[in-house]
């Protein structure tokens, strides 16, 4: 009877979420070696933290489902290598991004002036629509640490200048305030979507569907009609082995009506 | 807590894992525990509990972490999140629990042998791969059947061990199953030439009906692209008559069973060689007892061509690579005797500790004034706190081996300015400075390996770029079809394998794995370009499960990420050797190697007719040919033999050239 029950709320769940498209967001962490980027990005989608990582060599991603308010939303979060020469390989990665986290070290000092170069060089790159307004975080790390260099009220200052980006401090290392940090960082990735309701230039379209289907009927789109040759590529090809569900796609149809 | 329905368990699954050490120190080599499949409000859950943490509270909580986040936090409108992190917890056993949504899985790879113990591999959406669970009591084939009922499986035409998740079943109702199930899904788990018959019979009506819609539609054209069409000349000479992708699949998976494919009847006819590798010899490590045989009485390598040949059949035994390293890495010539070795050990280690004493004297105004300087030391101490701390050689709070590594990698800084330290340098000093455990001969066999390898490391990057454009290229000849749908997902650049090629496998195998793997590849045989087929192999191995999965460019990167750590390295060398071997063939065949690849592989092959070797084998002596024909010009002459520079002048590339390859005929 209890299972029956559940069923029911899923079924009810799925097509309330079903109403909406389902969003990825791209999220790139950007900052010196050794701030603590890759601690953070587990520390957030694994809740783990060890001081065994290793300096990162290219680049990775991890994808963490976040609900926010009503929607569920695939964060997409991508760590980079934070030596300089390494760059010229990570933009391949900046394109297409939502939002950008940008990190420094509360002890380090240099670390906290490279962030306008940071900022800079991913506006550069990565070419987003609007710059003034694209969203950016800022996140301070290592308060736990007691060497602190940068006080607060300064890296505050230079966020308000910025054009308000949201400033965080945390601790990848102990979990202060890493949940916090991201939930902002999609929030306002996701609050874009609804000043932008026309994109910049239509995405060509191969087929009638394509911007809402991918093959396993799980609808992602972009958000801001912003596209790069990235993301319209690596939609998979129609399941054309396929034909139940290549007419599924060809009528629009949401996986969880069948 | 959320509420849970388990829908199927079963214990003694186990993970073979490279030793790990737990916090008693004891060593694990396989991390048992148990497999769930559970449904609770977020899903269908697969889930794997090592032993010994099934009562930790996050067993069933949401506040566990799931494989690579697939976890839900939610967030309320006032901002709170449903949890402050959890952050240490020191069990060694926590990375080996595994959960995520039966949702996000793209496909299964199931192995199994007659007698053998079966093991299934799950592949998510986004690439991410989890390690092989071994099913020592039976059960995979359960759950894979309570899977299908869940989502639709459908077999892999071309690997009869991947099963690919084409989409989810509508939920619960059994008898929706049936009816939404289509073609083969059905006959997954017959045995037999029944079966046989059936897949073929699924498989063909497929086609018809894609063939009838192409006329129809135009994207359908998807499906045509990339579709091979090199045929090389030359194909039955080189015995590429029945190839058979599966043994080149299974090679890397291990337990290798050719029966099983047997029993799933369906081959696939391939029109290109390059499928079936031919077989080569590899050995056993050299022993102390061969090695001391090597020299003759004055201390000297009687036959240094044989010598690197051996080692690339086989590697150094762990005692011998402190010295073997030392010729390979040229701090000593292979012409050398004892006496003079001796010499330069003297000599070198005055040389060493002078260079050290000049960053050690330096002042703090000195270093105030210099900025390049001083941001090259706050990386090196950064990095050098992260290197291969899991190794018990660097393991622990102030551990003396850390201060070595620094000060090399500061010396170094020191002896080559222009380079300086560049991240990744620290990786490769690490394994060399475990086996000499000797700062000065680390520093020197040090400076050997970065004669190879820092041309990776310069700041435009252009060397590593070439290198990775080089793989497509041979990539286009050896496999079109695969090079094709790299490029048509944004992956012609081959930056997943950025890694891998800057610090050359480091980070992609197990430390003694890496040993061995080095020192095959710095005996420039059978070529200079060998990491090269490594890479290329790996890649070949992974072409099922990419094209299959249909991965675009994030989930290859992921994908081969992954990767690391669960590549075997025998198999390997023997598959990278074979693309060797037939490469060789074709450019001594008429009319031979395309030029774009020709230079890529050979770039040495017009000096070698006028070599003068005794060539017995015709593969030995390219090799010999090759070092003795380039010259360095980082290495000093009083110093050893000529270093091949482990560099691929690749300017005849071009538009023309790679058309050629394409359409090689």
């Amino acid at each position: 009877m209890l299972e029956l029950l559940f069923q029911k709320i899923d079924i009810k769940r799925s097509i309330n979420m079903s109403a909406r498209k389902k969003v990825l967001l791209k999220v790139i962490i950007l900052g010196d070696s050794g701030v603590g980027k890759t601690s953070l990005m587990n520390q957030f989608v694994n809740r783990k933290f060890t001081n065994q990582y290793k300096a990162t060599i290219g680049a990775d991603f991890l994808t963490k489902e976040v609900q926010i308010d009503d929607r569920l939303v695939t964060m997409q979060i991508w760590d980079t290598a934070g030596q300089e020469r390494f760059q010229s390989l990570g933009v391949a990665f900046y394109r297409g991004a939502d939002c950008c986290v940008l990190v420094y070290d509360v002890t380090v000092a240099n670390s906290f002036k490279s962030l306008e170069s940071w900022r800079d060089e991913f506006l550069i790159q990565a070419g987003p629509r609007d710059p003034e307004n694209f969203p950016f975080v800022v996140i301070g790390n290592k308060i736990d640490l007691e060497n602190r260099l940068i006080q607060i009220r300064k890296a505050q200052t230079w966020c308000t200048d910025k054009n308000n980006i949201p400033y965080f401090e945390t601790s990848a290392k102990e979990g202060v305030n890493v949940e916090k940090a991201f939930e902002t960082v999609a929030r306002n990735a996701l609050s874009r979507e609804k000043e932008i309701d026309t994109p910049d230039f239509p995405i060509p379209l191969r087929m009638p569907n394509e911007e809402q289907q991918n093959e396993s009927g799980c609808s992602y789109t972009k958000l801001n009609g912003r596209c790069s040759g990235i993301e319209l590529t690596q939609r998979p090809p129609l399941p054309l082995n396929d034909i139940p569900n290549l007419l599924s796609l060809l009528y629009n149809q949401d996986e969880f009506l069948y | 807590m959320i509420e849970e329905k388990i829908l199927f368990e079963r214990g003694n699954v186990y993970i073979h894992e490279r030793p790990v050490t737990d916090s008693k120190g004891t060593a694990l080599d396989e991390i048992g525990g148990t497999i769930f499949l559970v449904e609770n409000e977020r899903g269908k859950i697969l889930r794997f509990i090592p032993l010994g943490l099934e009562n930790t509270n996050y067993a069933v909580t949401d506040e566990w972490a799931m494989v690579n986040g697939h976890s839900v936090i939610s967030y309320n409108k006032n901002g709170n999140s449903d949890s402050e992190s959890l952050s240490f917890n020191n069990s060694p056993l926590l990375k080996y629990r595994f959960q995520f949504r039966l949702h996000d899985l793209r496909n299964i790879r199931r192995h199994h042998t007659l007698h053998g113990i079966a093991h299934m591999i799950f592949i998510l959406k986004d690439g991410t791969t989890l390690p092989a669970f071994y099913f020592h009591l039976g059960g995979s084939k359960n759950l894979l059947q309570q899977i299908a009922q869940y989502l639709r499986l459908e077999k892999s035409i071309q690997d009869s061990r991947l099963y690919i998740i084409k989409d989810a079943l509508p939920s619960e109702p059994k008898e929706n199953v049936q009816a939404a199930s289509t073609f083969d899904q059905l006959h997954l788990f017959d045995n037999g030439n029944d079966s046989m018959s059936r897949f073929k019979f699924g498989h063909d009506s497929r086609r018809t009906t894609m063939e009838r819609f192409s006329k129809v539609t135009h994207f359908l054209r998807d499906a045509f692209l990339g579709q091979n069409d090199i045929t090389s000349t030359g194909d039955n000479e080189d015995g590429g008559i029945t190839p058979d992708f599966n043994s080149l699949l299974e090679s890397f998976n291990g337990s290798c069973d050719l029966r099983e494919s047997n029993n799933d009847g369906f081959e696939v006819i391939y029109k290109v060689d390059f499928k079936k590798l031919p077989d080569v010899t590899r050995c056993a490590p050299i022993t102390i007892k061969e090695w001391q045989a090597l020299f003759d009485k004055n201390g000297k390598i009687m036959d240094p061509d044989s010598v690197k040949v051996r080692i690339f059949r086989g590697g150094l035994e762990n005692s011998l690579r402190k010295d073997g390293w030392k010729f390979l890495l040229n701090y000593y010539p292979w012409d050398s005797t004892e006496k003079s070795r001796i010499d330069i050990t003297k000599q070198k280690q005055n040389e060493y500790f002078s260079m050290k004493l000049q960053w050690r004297s330096m002042t703090e105004q000195q270093k105030q004034r210099n900025n390049l300087f001083r941001d090259r030391e706050s990386l090196i101490e950064k990095d050098v706190m992260r290197t291969d701390r899991t190794l018990e050689y660097f393991q622990g709070e102030g551990n003396i081996h850390l201060e070595l590594l620094h000060d090399i990698l500061m010396t170094y800084n020191m002896y080559n300015f222009d380079l300086g330290y560049v991240q990744g340098m620290n990786d490769l000093l690490s394994p060399v400075l475990i086996v000499m455990d000797n700062e000065v001969d680390a520093f020197w066999c040090f400076v050997g390996l970065m004669d190879r390898m820092g041309d990776n490391f310069h700041m435009d990057q252009s060397h590593i770029k070439r290198q990775l454009s080089n793989l497509h290229t041979l990539l286009q000849f050896i496999d079109a079809e695969l090079a094709n749908y790299l490029a048509e997902n944004n992956s012609s650049n081959m930056y997943f394998f950025f890694r891998w090629m800057l610090i050359c496998f480091k980070r992609e195998f197990s430390f003694q794995d890496v040993l061995l793997l080095w020192e095959v590849i710095w005996t420039n045989y059978p070529c200079k370009n060998f990491d090269l087929l490594v890479c290329l192999a790996i890649l070949i191995s992974q072409k099922t499960v990419i094209m299959e999965s249909q991965f675009g460019c994030n989930e290859i990167l992921k994908h081969i990420n992954d990767l690391s750590f669960k590549v075997q390295l025998e198999p390997l060398l023997r598959q990278a050797e074979g693309l060797y071997i037939l490469l060789k063939k074709h450019e001594e065949s008429t009319p031979g190697l395309p030029p774009v690849i020709s230079s890529i592989m050979f770039p040495n092959m017009k000096k070698k007719k006028i070599r003068n070797f005794n060539d017995d084998d015709d593969d030995e002596s390219d090799a010999t040919s090759t070092i003795s024909s380039t010259s360095s010009r980082t290495h000093s002459p009083s110093y050893g033999p000529v270093r091949v520079r482990h560099h691929t002048d690749s300017h005849t590339i071009n538009e023309n050239d790679s058309a050629v390859v394409t359409h090689t005929s």
